[in-house]
């Protein structure tokens, strides 16, 4: 049971970092670069140019994506990876509708299934060491904590 | 009797790949689809592109010494090699080998969009790329011979 500890945690650890990297990478192309094409999936939504630009609305979009993936990649809470799978799915969802090929949102699942997975693995952890999950749940990844919880197992 | 249980032959010690794998997170159902249709879904989508040839591919071919001339012949073939395995994990079976390839193909497309040129946010973006199919990898468990890594 202690390896299958240690697996699960290997693979949190990859889930993390997937999901980390999704959220910051794309919202740098909003605070950082302010990529043009965003305008158009603002207009989309009905937002236009000139209320995006005064209201600074990439920047605050890509702070936020940003803030999410740093989050996880510290201290990945439940709720918050259902919140970023949705929001990742509705904004991935906007290219296609914005006119670029279905396929920009297809080739963009591993960015959407990564929230969710990182979910699933992060149940099958904790009932693994006989805890409770919930959705608000934060479960160690390294340090002492997880020495203690790995030493509870049988081998 | 004790003739007959002197000449049975002795039990053949088991091979680490004939031993049952143990019950684990591979037997998590949602998991397991969810990570065989992200790698099917991620490299149908990339091999479109390919198929369909996109501009923005040709400096990529660049890097690596690839005149734009023989880029766009080569797209198509890439692009279907894709689309290929894609459907091979998702619709067939998510061979082993196949889910290393994708991490491999998945690392190496990623970090030549930086090495083009472009930002380095492009290459963290798609860390997902890599890494779902890796995940997948380890999920199934890595193979323990050469049937296994075929399987």
């Amino acid at each position: 049971m202690r390896q299958q500890l240690v697996a699960f945690v290997r693979l949190e650890w990859l889930l993390r970092l997937a999901v980390a990297g999704a959220f910051v990478g794309h919202g740098a192309y909003g605070a950082v670069v302010a990529k043009s094409s965003w305008f158009t999936y603002f207009s989309v939504l009905g937002i236009p140019e000139s209320v995006v630009i005064q209201h600074g609305l990439m920047t605050v979009v890509g702070v936020a994506e940003i803030a999410a993936g740093v989050v996880t990649l510290v201290l990945p809470i439940p709720a918050l990876l259902l919140l970023m799978a949705g929001w990742k799915i509705f904004s991935e969802l906007l290219r296609p509708v914005a006119g670029e090929p279905v396929w920009e949102f297809v080739e963009r699942a591993s960015n959407m299934v990564a929230p969710l997975a990182l979910i699933v693995v992060n149940r099958e952890r904790v009932r693994l060491v006989k805890r409770r999950w919930h959705w608000y749940a934060i479960r160690p990844c390294l340090g002492p904590a997880l020495t203690a919880e790995r030493d509870a197992l049988p081998d | 009797m004790d003739q007959a249980v002197m000449s049975a032959p002795p039990a053949a010690p088991a091979r680490v790949e004939q031993l049952p794998r143990p019950a684990g997170i591979a037997d998590v159902a949602p998991l397991y689809w969810m990570l065989r249709v992200a790698c099917a879904a991620e490299f149908v989508g990339h091999g479109a592109f390919g198929i369909m040839t996109k501009a923005a591919w040709v400096p990529y071919f660049g890097v690596v010494g690839i005149p734009p001339e023989v880029a766009w012949n080569l797209m198509p073939v890439i692009g279907t090699v894709d689309v290929s395995i894609g459907l091979l994990v998702g619709i067939v079976r998510p061979v082993r080998i196949v889910l290393l390839y994708m991490a491999v193909w998945g690392l190496l497309t990623a970090t030549i969009r930086p090495l083009a040129g472009e930002p380095i946010w492009e290459f963290i973006e798609r860390i997902p790329n890599w890494a779902i199919p890796l995940t997948f990898l380890c999920v199934r468990g890595f193979g323990r011979s050469r049937q296994e890594w075929l399987s």
